[in-house]
């Protein structure tokens, strides 16, 4: 088939029909017959004409599948339940079927549906590993069955064994229960079956991500948010938090410098205020004493003050700086302000 | 008509209020019900599985009424539900921001610099990793049902998810769902989980205290609050499948998490059939913390019965108390 372009051209006409049809009142007729008159002219140019098309199995293939398939629901995703809807349950979308048509299945899609074409075929994909990664599981599962009921009735025939004692119907379950228990433990700690269940897992994860995908394309169709805009939100929104989390603690330290700042201006007032009386007092005493300069002890203490305050913790100085009022602040052991010792 | 009756069976015993909130993450404080005879508060981390309600399901079956009985003060933080705007917390939000925003809250309305940080299950594994973090912060450590080594030979729900691809799960569902995580849980041991329990259930209907409590355990069970996805996909891969945090190659935000840097007192309470987390899925924290004063505890029974069964009422407050009350 592949060797022949006239196949292909003829898969073409065919293709081009059955969609042509879909737009016109009984559709199906144009399977059965061999007008073609809107565009036989287009075919006549590669030598076709409008004779009858195509082969026979392709022309049946195509038409049984696409029709199933746009009459499935579209909302009969691989995990909705119910898998007589899906459209890819029915055996002929598996690479198996038909032998002819296979290696086009494979071709990489091109045009203006490329992407489109692309999602879908990953749909069909996944779905089909996931049917075979839960087959594949339930068949480890069927096994444990089998052990399980194996052992059951070699433990009830062993007339030593634990099925001598049952003397109810209870007993008789609560026995299968351990057993069964144990078998399936036995399986499940196998590395085969970590892989199978990892399988079925991950098999269905894409075929999840894959529905999502297409969902998102119908989505953004009709201009409304995809599951990839807003997973894009919500990474931003988190990345901005942390950012004003950060810039609110900068804003904390700087509050703090802040109130270190006006505690400073209100030092320099307390010791402009303190010179200012010192000098007064100088004024007043230099006729009968010699001058005299500021106290040193207080300058001292002032300066400790803000040195022990600096080397506070960054909690130590929140606290302080949001329960310290600056009038309140300490110089020399005289506490500023209200004038209370 | 038993059931019928036992259909609004409330779970949770004791009075508390919510005192903090960050999120949707509630830190709340619960009523004390006698003397506080030891002044430094207990602060609960729960796992983000399931709900914390679990270890107050009710009035005879309530580790933290006991604790409260016995004069201690206690905390607990509520993860609440992760919604689908929380996927892109990780484990530093949960960790660096909800457990340490929980104990500065605590510690200044106690007036104490530190907290005895007391983790339950994932939570535990939490309060290991914010203790190695944060070790002035924390006075003593009590662990409970902690996975600390994931690749102990009979950890099945670590053997199951050895080849789960994490990055496409979450990247096909954002957050994980409750549901999921409980068809899990339920897989480890499906003929007695999903079909034996139900049948004991008929055997108890005359008994509409015993009823109501199943149905406690089944609310709890079954209320199932979804997992951040990003989170998720941290805490599965590198502890999990990696079995980062005993290799000292977890790391929380951008700071690694040394277990040698819990110094402080540890109590190490497993159970010891425990099919959740085996016992030397827990025991291995002794191998690698680096306190002088730890202290492994056993208790008979499994990884719920530690809490809700009538022998763990009886043994465990008080282990726990006098244990807090030598240090």
């Amino acid at each position: 088939m592949a060797n022949d372009p006239n196949v292909w051209l003829e898969m073409q006409q065919q293709f081009q029909r059955f969609w042509q049809g879909l737009q016109q009142p009984g559709s199906n007729e144009i399977y059965q017959g061999t007008q073609d008159r809107d565009l036989g002219g287009l075919w006549s140019q590669f030598g076709l004409g409008s004779s009858p098309v195509g082969p026979e199995v392709f022309s049946q293939w195509l038409n049984k599948n696409l029709l199933e398939f746009l009459g499935a629901p579209l909302w009969s995703s691989p995990f909705a339940g119910n898998n007589s809807a899906n459209p890819f349950v029915n055996s002929s979308w598996s690479p198996m079927a038909p032998s002819e048509f296979a290696p086009m299945k494979e071709l990489p899609p091109i045009g203006l549906n490329r992407e489109s074409e692309l999602r879908w075929r990953e749909l069909r994909d996944a779905y089909a590993e996931q049917i075979k990664a839960t087959s594949q599981l339930g068949r480890r599962l069927a096994g444990v069955y089998s052990t399980a009921l194996k052992r059951f009735k070699q433990t009830l025939s062993d007339p030593s064994g634990d099925g001598e004692d049952i003397t109810s119907l209870r007993e008789l379950y609560d026995l299968w229960v351990s057993i069964a228990e144990q078998a399936y433990a036995e399986q499940v700690m196998t590395a085969d079956y970590s892989k199978a269940f990892g399988n079925c897992i991950n098999t269905s994860a894409r075929a999840a991500k894959a529905w999502q995908e297409l969902s998102d394309e119908v989505q953004q169709s009709i201009n409304l948010p995809t599951r990839r805009e807003l997973d894009s939100v919500i990474e931003r929104q988190h990345a901005l938090q942390a950012t004003v989390r950060a810039l609110g603690e900068r804003l904390d330290n700087d509050k703090d410098l802040s109130a270190l700042s006006d505690q400073i201006d209100t030092l320099s007032q307390r010791l402009d205020g303190l010179s200012q009386v010192a000098s007064d007092k100088s004024r007043q005493a230099v006729s009968a004493k010699p001058k005299k300069s500021t106290p040193p002890s207080v300058v001292a203490q002032a300066s400790s003050n803000i040195k022990s305050k600096r080397s506070r913790s960054p909690s130590q100085r929140r606290r302080k700086a949001s329960a310290q009022p600056a009038h309140e602040f300490d110089i020399g052991g005289i506490v500023s302000g209200d004038g209370q010792r | 008509m038993r059931l019928e009756a036992a259909k609004d069976a409330e779970l949770g015993s004791c009075a508390r209020r919510e005192v903090f909130r960050i999120d949707n993450v509630v830190l709340y404080h619960y009523h004390v019900r006698t003397v506080v005879n030891n002044p430094v508060p207990v602060l609960i981390v729960y796992a983000l599985v399931n709900r914390p309600d679990m270890a107050d399901l009710q009035s005879d079956r309530s580790l933290i009424r006991s604790l409260l009985d016995r004069g201690l003060d206690v905390y607990l933080i509520d993860w609440g539900y992760p919604d689908g705007a929380d996927r892109a917390l990780t484990l530093e939000d949960y960790i660096c921001r909800y457990v340490d925003g929980a104990v500065d809250f605590v510690c200044e309305a106690a007036h104490q610099t530190q907290v005895n940080l007391f983790g339950i299950c994932q939570g535990g594994t939490f309060s290991v990793c914010y203790s190695a973090l944060n070790p002035t912060k924390v006075r003593n450590l009590i662990t409970t049902v902690t996975p600390i080594d994931f690749h102990t030979p009979n950890d099945m729900l670590s053997h199951l998810f050895r080849h789960v691809d994490v990055d496409l799960l979450v990247d096909s569902s954002g957050n994980i769902s409750g549901d999921m995580l409980n068809m899990i849980f339920l897989s480890l041991k499906p003929f007695r989980l999903a079909q034996q329990k139900y049948v004991h259930m008929v055997d108890g209907l005359d008994d509409l205290e015993a009823t109501r409590m199943f149905m406690r355990m089944e609310k709890w069970i079954f209320d199932s609050p979804a997992l951040a996805g990003a989170a998720f996909r941290e805490f599965a891969i590198g502890f999990y499948q990696k079995n980062n945090l005993i290799k000292g190659a977890v790391t929380i935000g951008d700071r690694r998490v040394d277990l040698k840097q819990v110094r402080m007192p540890v109590l190490n309470i497993y159970a010891s059939n425990d099919h959740l987390v085996p016992p030397a899925a827990s025991l291995a924290l002794g191998e690698h913390v680096g306190s002088d004063d730890y202290q492994a505890l056993e208790f008979p029974g499994g990884h719920i019965g530690l809490y809700v069964s009538l022998t763990a009422h009886e043994i465990l407050p008080s282990a726990i108390h006098e244990w807090l009350g030598q240090r």
